[in-house]
């Protein structure tokens, strides 16, 4: 009874091996320009200028704090 | 029943192996080269000390590493080692041209083999990308070395002489 219970643990356990995890050496289209958070510092940082410009909100997206929106 | 549940327990650690450590033989290593229409091997630089060297043009560090083990080599051979030591990369870009193109703007004097399918890095089961292996003249790994940082060749130069000293 106990093996059996074991039995089905294991195939049970086997079942969950669906996705298996990309390889070091296969990382290359994750490591292309196009799949970065933000493909474009430079345009990034501008954008991001504008934004808490606009916004009265100094230190940027994302971040907590006030500012006087004079920049 | 004990059998098959050993079995389903080996099956379920079958994806946790190890990569080649140090002391073990080096599993063998061949393939077409990246730049020319041969191909080579490991076995046939047996008795020099080699640098088996994974890399790709995608990855970051391998932009560092390949000028200067090249730097390294140069001057190795420059030192009267040139039956000695050899650097053998292994080039893992799915698109060959790519490091083609890389290699272009970094060109290198040592062997490169050209592995898209990534069979040989299942082999060695590389940890990270790059990942370096010192292999002595007798096929034994010797030494591994994980990613590629600053100040990294020194480490490189100081075991590959120890090496060559031996």
């Amino acid at each position: 009874m106990i093996q059996r219970l074991i039995l089905l643990v294991l195939l049970l356990a086997l079942t969950a091996c669906s996705t298996t995890p990309l390889k070091p050496w296969e990382r290359g289209h994750l490591a292309e320009r196009s799949m970065a958070w933000e493909p474009d510092p430079l345009a990034a940082q501008l954008d991001e200028h504008v934004y808490f410009s606009k916004e009265a909100s100094s230190g940027g997206a994302g971040t907590g704090g006030g500012g006087c929106g004079c920049n | 029943m004990m059998r098959l549940l050993t079995l389903l327990a080996g099956l379920m650690l079958a994806g946790t192996a190890m990569a080649v450590d140090v002391g073990q033989l080096a599993p063998k290593l061949d393939g077409p080269r990246l730049m020319y229409e041969q191909s080579i091997s490991l076995d046939e630089l047996k008795g020099k000390v080699v640098l088996v060297d994974f890399w790709a043009s995608w990855c970051g560090p391998c932009k560092m590493s390949l000028p200067e083990f090249e730097t390294l080599k140069q001057e190795l051979v420059a030192a009267g080692n040139p039956d000695r030591f050899e650097i053998l990369a292994v080039n893992l870009d799915e698109q060959p041209e790519d490091a083609k193109r890389f290699l272009r703007r970094y060109p290198v004097s040592y062997p490169i083999i050209s592995d898209p399918e990534g069979r040989l890095p299942t082999r060695y089961n590389v940890p990270t990308m790059p990942t370096s292996f010192l292999i002595d003249g007798d096929g034994v790994v010797r030494w591994v070395h994980e990613g590629f940082r600053n100040g990294d060749t020194e480490l490189f130069r100081t075991a590959i002489l120890k090496l060559l000293e031996q």
